[in-house]
This record gives structure tokens, C-alpha cells and sequence, in this order.
């Protein structure tokens, strides 16, 4: 006899899949475009050909230079404090943590111009002065990340190996660095994504790198396809990088069920010189990363105060900040709707792995996400006619960044799904609570926090984010991200001030829901 | 296994004398004093938070006693608030209650971590040797997440038992594991542990220090309030408290003492 729910666990599972060929379609909506717009000149008049002769080349091992130093330098100065956070208890974790958070609050577009315009050290407008720029702001996500997978690391997988005879370097290789392979390869991830797609710094302080050299082409060139061409080429990294990433995230770290509260009950007690090398490198780290750069910024701010129409640029700042929180809650709604087909366990297959093709919109140059928009929506288009008016909106902007950024939330949701047992759901349903409730009772205590954390650091990045905003504005807007390099490209970097200083006003709520969530991990976040 | 008569006469190889932990203002072991000889098997036995895990983890030298002082082999390892000899260094084997396998590992690849000094292809062969020793086969490739709870306790067995260790510590090895699975492993142990020169592992049960012939320690509020043979203690020789605690925590009836050996 067929069981009576043969019928819907069927639908329920046409359902899934349907959501996940829904959702990969959107994810690979820009690059199929790109791809499909680059084929018919792809082989025609030697394109690769002529690309790989010119300067391209040059471009790309500049710009993996700079990632590569950047990812040593956000490792060296975001993963380390986080370790030491995770595992020790010393006065001052919460400054340490505070500290590793700050520099969520500078681009480094913005940073640049203050480095540059306050000091006239050629150091500061050479490759590695860009490199240690985005190595500062990635420092902040390897922190996030890094505290996060040690926070879930059990202490006894050291401790095993020492009892086992193994010596700290062997623990370190045999076992540490194992176990700490996925928060490695999900740094170098997002640092390499940011270096490589950086448009405004690099082209800020002069550097020909892989992005400026995009950009340049297609100026110079003026024609779409050209620079279709182009970003065809990325794609091919990008991809890799996808498939790193998936890997990254179906690995160990998402396997490993130990609660974090376990390994903060095996916190142990840091020496006062160890703290007091730990607080210190943590001040030394911030100082290029948030102090010098803030004091600079609070000055002259200060100096070009009197002279600011705050009542004019209110509107603008309206704007920018509804644009923002608009992206976070569209990227929330695709969330949203991810739980509610997934629900628990999230075992369904193809609609678990589909959200994982978002990341080619993160790892893709965001100058060149831009691009696949403006030839979208290009005049004649079905998508301009399908917009109408609305083209000449911002609604451009928030469907391309929730597109690149949509993986900083979806990613933690995923992995926050994975880990809550579908028990809790069927026990809270055993107990009378509704379909609705029971998820709502099981999902609460994984989803929210990883939602909230998503949510707040989309919010972050739409604040700074540029590229997009660039070259999708419609006439008339305006952001603190758009003043700040408007002005910084004129050597205005008072006039700037100010607009650095209201977006990290905009950015001041996120960033501390982050700093508090982190506190708040051990207790809250368990697995 | 040695008889309590036989184990004094042999000098110690662990040796605690009046260990103390105290965390924040919390004494969790209070001036516990004891001795193991060689060849002995010693159960701790104590209600949750007693303090047997915070003794063992001072035994292996992961943290370091308040006062007092741990010798391991005539050797003092530990002293207040310093541990002198490294956990890598004192040439004993751990399993802990959840498994704690390496998820980068697989079951061979887990019990061959514990194993040194032997080629690749011989730690692996001696690996396989030791899990199917434990009642695991086909464990070539097995990735530790698709173990049940009850082969996951026998590879973290197979593992500390590979590593021909000095002093075997089990920390509540049959704690997530059915009663079948319990008497199997505990039946493979025996034969195992008849030639270790140690044991000490940590149980509720008072059923599983009969059937390794083991001594018990039972502690309550980090002090040892009783030591001796289980069925010794169940019949009151340690006080009421020792009694009534044994016979509630052993599902089995606990044998007078002439009988148990």
C-alpha cells in the first residue's frame, strides 16, 4: 500500500528543486548574460589572442600579488586575536574583538585617499601599500570567520593529540591546521574576491591592476562586447573559486557538531605577558586600520564642519541609507524563502548547493557585475522595457548588490540549517505547536543569529560598496560611498570627511549587533 | 587482573598526593591522595560534578593541580599550579566520552595517529589490526561522520589502545553506547588491558569496575570518600553514602567480595 504522504513529500521535493533551478538561474543570470554577449566576437579576430599579448597579463599577476600579501596580512591581523579570543581567557577580549571589528567601518578606497592625501610617503602609493589596505579590511572577516570555526573547534582535538604523544608542531600540522583548513580557504576567499575586484583604490593610488585594466578597456575601447570579452576571461578564476568555496562549505567545519559553548567551558587562562602582547598587537593593528585614518578624518571633518548645508545633503542621505537597508531585505526575502523550502536539516540536495552559485557574483570584479547590469538595461532591452521607468531608478543598484552580496547571509543560514537536527522541529510539532511555530521554536535559536549577523554585514557593504553604485546611478542620486570618491579623486579629502564620517554613523548600529553577537556566541550559537 | 594485595606490594606508577583544583572560588578536587600500582585498573565513580573529569585532566597534564603534586613512573609531572612534564611527553593514551575523532581523518587514519614510529603502511596495517580488533571491519575509507555512536566509542578505543601507551585514561568510555555494545567492549578491553602496566577510567556504572576487576575510587564534591573493591564498598565498608550510591548507580546486583574473585 502507498503511504498517504508519498504524494506531498514528492511535491515537497518537485518543490525544492524547482526553488533551487529558481534560484540558480538568478545566481548565474549576469554571467550567463556576459557570457552569451561575449560569444559571438569570443572567437572572432583573434580576441584571446590579442588579450593575452597585451597588458592583461601583467594586470592579473599584479593583482594576485596584491591579494596574496593582503590574505597574509588580514590572516596575520584578523585570524590570530580570533583564535586567541576563541580559545583563551584573558582582561580585554572584548577590546580585542572590538578592535578586529573596526576596520568593517573603512574601505579601502577610503582609506587610500586619507593615507595619501595626509602623507607624502611613495610607500603609501606603491602595490604593497594597497595590498596591506585590503589585507586591514579583510581582517575584519577573517576575524568574523576565524572566531566563528574556533569557537566550534573542541579542545579536546589538541589535548587528544598531546595525551597521544604528538608535540605542538605536530598538533599544528597534523591537527590544527586541518581543522582549521575551512576558515583558512574562507579568508583567502573573500580577501582574494575584494583585492582582485577593487576598482576604486587601485585606480586611487595608480596601481594597473586587473580591475583598472577592465575598466580602462572598456573606456578606451567603448564598446560592450569588448569588455564582455574581458570579463569572460575572470569568469574562469571565478569559477574555481566557486567550487573552493562549496567545498569550503560542505566541509569540515559544517560537519563538526560540537556546540560552541563546549569549547567555552574548556577556555583556559591566558598569561599576563600573552595578554599583554595580544592587547598591544591588536592597538598597533588598528592604528593604520581605524585610528590614524579616523583622527585624520574626524579632523577634517571638523575643519570643513561650519561650511556643510547639512539640510541639503539630508535627502541624499535618505536615499543612500533606504537603498541600503532595501538590499538587506530583499537579500533577507530570499533568505526567508530558502527556510521556508528548505526547512530542516537541509538535506534536500540540489536546492542546498544552488545558493552556493551566488558566490560567482562576489568573486566576479564588481565593476564587471555592473557592466552585465548597464548592458541588461540598455536602451531597447527586454529588461529596459520590462523596468520602464523604473530603470532609471535604484532599483538597478539593490538587485545587483543583494545579487553580490547575498552570500554573506546565505551562506551562514545554510550552514546554520544544516546543523539544526530536524527533531527539534518534529519534537516542538509533538508538543502542539503548529507547522509555523514548530519551525519558528526550532530554527530560532541556529537561524536568527546567522540571519542577523548576514543581514547587518550586507547592510555594511551596500554602505561602502562603489563600483556598482557608479555605474548603475540613476540621475540625481548620491551616497556617501559616491561623495567620498568623488571628492578623494579632487584631493578634497575634507570636503570627504564628513561623508566618511555619516557613513559610519549609517554602519554604527550593524557593527555593534556584530561585536555583541560575537560576545554572545558561546552562549547563543549552539550547534 | 592483580588483586588489591598483589598491587601493594608493587611500587606506584601513578602517584597523587593531596591534588587540589580550584577554579575561580569553586574547589572542583579537594586534596585527593592516592596511589595505582603497576598492572592495577582503577575506576572513578561519582555523581556529575564530583570532579573526576577535573582529576583525570590532571593526570594527563592538561591543566595543572592548585596544590599538591601528580608522579607518573616515579617521576613527579605535576606540582601547584605548574605542570612539569608535557601531556605529549608522559607516554600515556586518552579516549574521551564523545569520541573526539579527527573529522579530517578516517577510522584507519584516526587509530593510525595514535601509532609512531612505524612506516606508513605498517601504522595503517597496525591500525586496521587494532580496529578489527575493537569489532570494527570495512573501516578502510569510513569517514568518521557516518560512525554510529557505538563504532565511533570503538575506534576512539582502538585508537588509545594503538598507541601502546604506559597508562591507558578513559574518560566515560561506554557513556553513549547500548548495554550489548558496553559488555562486547568491555570484554575486548579486559583481554586488552591485562597488558597495559595501567588503567584508569572514568564510569557511572559500578557494573563495569566488577567486570574489569577494577578498584574503585569513588569521589562526591571533590573529595575521595571511599576506595576499594566495589563490592567491598556496596556492602558498606566505606559508610552508608559509598553503599547506597554503588548499589543505586549498578543495574546489576554487586557480588560480596569473596565471590567477586
Amino acid at each position: 500500500m502507498r503511504p498517504a504522504w508519498t504524494g506531498d513529500r514528492f511535491a515537497a521535493r518537485l518543490g525544492r528543486t524547482a526553488f533551487g533551478l529558481a534560484l540558480a538561474v538568478c545566481a548565474l543570470w549576469p554571467v550567463g548574460y556576459l557570457l552569451g554577449s561575449a560569444w559571438p566576437v569570443l572567437f572572432d579576430g583573434g580576441w584571446l589572442v590579442h588579450f593575452a599579448t597585451t597588458s592583461l597579463p601583467r594586470q592579473a599577476r599584479t593583482s594576485l600579488w596584491v591579494a596574496s600579501e593582503a590574505a597574509a596580512v588580514a590572516l596575520a591581523v584578523g585570524a590570530l586575536p580570533a583564535v586567541m579570543v576563541s580559545r583563551f581567557a584573558f582582561r580585554g577580549r572584548g577590546l580585542v574583538s572590538a578592535l578586529a571589528l573596526l576596520p568593517l567601518l573603512y574601505a579601502p578606497y577610503v582609506t587610500a585617499g586619507t593615507w595619501t592625501v595626509a602623507f607624502s610617503w611613495a610607500f603609501l602609493e606603491s602595490r604593497h601599500a594597497l595590498a596591506i589596505e585590503h589585507g586591514l579590511a579583510g581582517s575584519a572577516y577573517a576575524f568574523i570567520v576565524f572566531r566563528i570555526a574556533s569557537a566550534r573547534m573542541p579542545g579536546a582535538f589538541g589535548e587528544l593529540a598531546a595525551a597521544l604523544g604528538h608535540g605542538p608542531w605536530q598538533r599544528l600540522w597534523r591537527v590544527h591546521a586541518p581543522a582549521y583548513s575551512v576558515p583558512l580557504a574562507a579568508t583567502l576567499l573573500i580577501v582574494f574576491a575584494q583585492a582582485i575586484g577593487d576598482y576604486a583604490a587601485a585606480d586611487r593610488l595608480g596601481i594597473d591592476t586587473l580591475s583598472v585594466g577592465v575598466h580602462n578597456l572598456w573606456l578606451a575601447s567603448q564598446s560592450s562586447e569588448v569588455a564582455a570579452v574581458v570579463s569572460v576571461l575572470l569568469i574562469v578564476p571565478c569559477v574555481l573559486l566557486v567550487a573552493t568555496g562549496a567545498w569550503a562549505g560542505t566541509a569540515l567545519m559544517s560537519r563538526n557538531p560540537i556546540a560552541p559553548a563546549a569549547a567555552a567551558v574548556s577556555r583556559k587562562r591566558l598569561s599576563t605577558p600573552m595578554t599583554c602582547a595580544l592587547v598591544g598587537w591588536s592597538l598597533v593593528c588598528s592604528l593604520p586600520a581605524f585610528w590614524i585614518p579616523q583622527g585624520l578624518t574626524v579632523r577634517w571633518a571638523w575643519q570643513q564642519w561650519q561650511r556643510t548645508n547639512f539640510g541639503a545633503i539630508a535627502g541624499d542621505v535618505v536615499r543612500a541609507a533606504t537603498t541600503s537597508a532595501t538590499t538587506a531585505l530583499v537579500v533577507l526575502a530570499i533568505c526567508a524563502l530558502t527556510i521556508a523550502v528548505l526547512r530542516s536539516g537541509g538535506r534536500s540536495r540540489w536546492a542546498e548547493r544552488m545558493p552556493w552559485l551566488f558566490l560567482s557574483n562576489y568573486f566576479l570584479p564588481s565593476l564587471v557585475l555592473a557592466l552585465a547590469f548597464v548592458m541588461m538595461s540598455r536602451d531597447g532591452s527586454a529588461l529596459a522595457s520590462w523596468l520602464g521607468g523604473a530603470r532609471d531608478s535604484r532599483a538597478l543598484i539593490v538587485v545587483a548588490e543583494a545579487l553580490r552580496f547575498l552570500p554573506f547571509a546565505m551562506l551562514p543560514l545554510l550552514d546554520a540549517l544544516r546543523r539544526t537536527p530536524p527533531a527539534m522541529v518534529e519534537t516542538a510539532r509533538a508538543f502542539g505547536a503548529s507547522p509555523l511555530r514548530a519551525g519558528w521554536v526550532a530554527f530560532a535559536g541556529h537561524v536568527r543569529p546567522a540571519l542577523l549577523l548576514g543581514c547587518a554585514l550586507v547592510f555594511m557593504e551596500s554602505v561602502k560598496e562603489l563600483d556598482l553604485s557608479l555605474m548603475l546611478q540613476p540621475f540625481g542620486y548620491s551616497s556617501p560611498a559616491l561623495k567620498i570618491y568623488a571628492f578623494s579623486r579632487n584631493q578634497n579629502m575634507d570636503r570627504a570627511a564628513v561623508w566618511v564620517l555619516i557613513g559610519q554613523a549609517l554602519m554604527a548600529a550593524p557593527i555593534a549587533l556584530l561585536w555583541w553577537r560575537m560576545g554572545r556566541m558561546e552562549t547563543l550559537h549552539r550547534g | 587482573m592483580a588483586d588489591a594485595a598483589a598491587c601493594d606490594r608493587r611500587p606506584p606508577i601513578v602517584s597523587v598526593r593531596s591534588v587540589t583544583r580550584v577554579v575561580g572560588a569553586r574547589t572542583i578536587v579537594d586534596a585527593v591522595s592516592f596511589d595505582i600500582a603497576a598492572g592495577e585498573v582503577v575506576a572513578i565513580l561519582g555523581p556529575s560534578g564530583s570532579g573526576k573529569t577535573s582529576l583525570l585532566r590532571m593526570i594527563a597534564g592538561f591543566d595543572a593541580p592548585s596544590a599538591g603534586s601528580i608522579s607518573l613512573f616515579g617521576s613527579e609531572v605535576s606540582t601547584a599550579g605548574r605542570v612539569r612534564v608535557a601531556p605529549e611527553h608522559r607516554t600515556l593514551a586518552i579516549a574521551f566520552q564523545d569520541a573526539t575523532l579527527y573529522p579530517h581523518l578516517d577510522a584507519v587514519g584516526n587509530v593510525a595517529f595514535a601509532i609512531r614510529h612505524a612506516s606508513p603502511a605498517e601504522r595503517k596495517r597496525k591500525a586496521r589490526d587494532e580496529l578489527a580488533s575493537m569489532g570494527v571491519v570495512d573501516s578502510d575509507g569510513r569517514d568518521v561522520a557516518t560512525l554510529s555512536g557505538g563504532e565511533a566509542q570503538r575506534v576512539s578505543l582502538a585508537r588509545a589502545l594503538a598507541a601502546r601507551a604506559r597508562l591507558l585514561l578513559l574518560d566515560e568510555p561506554f557513556g553513549n553506547v547500548d548495554r550489548l555494545t558496553r559488555k562486547d567492549l568491555i570484554a575486548r578491553l579486559k583481554t586488552r588491558l591485562s597488558t597495559a602496566a595501567g588503567a584508569i577510567f572514568i564510569t557511572h556504572d559500578a557494573a563495569d569496575a566488577v567486570e574489569l576487576g577494577a578498584r574503585v575510587l569513588l569521589m562526591r564534591g571533590g573529595r575521595l570518600v571511599a576506595d576499594g573493591r566495589p563490592a567491598d564498598l556496596a556492602a558498606g565498608a566505606a559508610g552508608d553514602w559509598a553503599r547506597d550510591y554503588l548499589r543505586a548507580e549498578s543495574p546489576v546486583e554487586l557480588r560480596p567480595a569473596s565471590a567477586d574473585r
